[in-house]
């Protein structure tokens, strides 16, 4: 899903729907990737805000036939390095950084490939997406899935098969040469 | 209506094998507070004013996330901002303490904007052990599968776990402990949390409340 044009418009003026609607499709994919640099949820979504605030006071250049998600994906992982690398100083007493983290983050292309995976999850029918959850981040088998929510196995498996399908698809760019990852690797964070 | 999904093909075993790996990474599904929407709504609309940043072209955080801040120091171009910012939090939660018979102290938490409805009547003593808490809630559901309810006290800059709950058995008196004697934790709130492997708050926060131990 890519917002439409007067949805890109809506969010260069601040429009509060239109920020909205931005946020609500990338948020996820931005705070995975704020994630896996920061390892802290608190940081995680310190850098999803400074990222959509940076993202709406760079967007006036923002030209409407470029594609709205490797934009942001460069702003997040930029936000989030920095974030890291602000977090690893010393504090103003001059004693150690508080915060025991790597200072290397994770290569580009891996973020972009939990970017992507995150945004093709999200973009997965709520039907289909919690029977993915439920499967592979809690482990739960078909027969428990069906019994948590309340549908005949199935429908389960039904969903379990259509979503495989999608997620394949929509991730097959990843495994054949890593394109997604070129493709934003052009993109300079506007910030 | 044919779902374009029809015309696509099964994927290989190796490119379920592939998902499989990738899908059950705990960080990959993971959500921002619920509340960092209308944070950065907010945000925008408030520079778009003209007013939002903190003078040296930061972004100043939302309320929701300056109050909830843990464990960290802030640069200092960001203490001034983000005391206004708890300031503003902290003046609409009730300061309502009175000692009890046994030294501790009787207040009440408030609901927040995701819990509206919710309150709780809670006795903080300091013990030789630390911080003991005890909590009757009204109001707050049972946690959803998966959720679980923490709670946490604090400094204003500090915040420790005093342990969690789900609720889901229905309400009762809960005991808490804070491994803290320090009379500058002077907050307590309850977040809703995912179980998961991340120790570190969501920020979340369904109670919230203050109180102020009795000097020595």
């Amino acid at each position: 899903m890519t917002p439409v044009p007067d949805v890109i418009e809506g969010f260069k003026r601040g429009d509060p729907d239109a920020v909205r609607a931005v946020y609500q499709e990338h948020a996820g994919a931005v705070y995975t990737v704020a994630r896996s640099i920061v390892h802290d949820r608190e940081l995680a979504a310190d850098v999803v805000q400074q990222t959509f605030v940076k993202a709406w006071r760079a967007a006036k250049s923002f030209e409407g036939n470029r594609q709205l998600a490797p934009w942001l994906y460069s702003i997040a992982r930029r936000t989030a390095i920095d974030t890291l690398r602000s977090e690893t100083k010393p504090t103003r007493g001059g004693h150690a950084p508080e915060t025991d983290v790597g200072v290397q983050p994770e290569t580009f292309e891996r973020t972009w490939e939990r970017f992507e995976v995150r945004r093709a999850i999200d973009a997965l029918p709520d039907g289909e997406r919690v029977v993915v959850r439920l499967s592979h981040m809690e482990g739960h088998t078909h027969e428990a899935i069906a019994e948590r929510l309340g549908i005949p196995i199935g429908t389960v498996k039904s969903r379990s098969g259509r979503a495989h399908k999608r997620l394949a698809s929509a991730l097959a760019h990843l495994s054949a040469n890593q394109a997604g990852a070129d493709d934003v690797e052009k993109v300079e964070d506007p910030t | 209506m044919t779902d374009p999904v029809d015309s696509l093909d099964e994927p290989s075993d190796a490119e379920l094998a592939e998902l499989t790996a990738l899908l059950a990474r705990a960080d990959q599904w993971g959500d921002p507070p619920r509340s960092l929407e209308d944070d950065i709504v907010a945000a925008i609309a408030a520079e778009a004013a003209g007013d939002a940043t903190d003078g040296n072209g930061a972004v100043a955080p939302p309320a929701a996330i300056a109050e909830h801040r843990s464990r960290r120091r802030w640069p200092a171009s960001r203490l001034l901002g983000a005391a206004a910012a708890v300031a503003v939090v902290v003046a609409g939660v009730a300061v309502i303490t009175r000692s009890d018979d046994d030294g501790g102290v009787a207040f009440a938490l408030e609901g927040t904007e995701a819990a509206p409805d919710a309150s709780a009547a809670v006795t903080v003593s300091a013990t030789p052990a630390g911080l003991k808490i005890l909590l009757d809630a009204d109001g707050l559901p049972g946690a959803p599968d998966g959720y679980m309810y923490e709670a946490w006290v604090g400094d204003g800059d500090l915040s420790v776990s005093a342990g969690t709950f789900h609720l889901r058995g229905g309400s009762g008196t809960i005991e808490l402990w804070a491994g803290v004697t320090d009379r500058s934790f002077r907050r307590l709130w309850i977040t809703l949390e995912p179980i998961d492997d991340d120790p570190s708050s969501s920020r979340d926060a369904r109670l919230r409340g203050e109180f102020s131990l009795p000097d020595d």
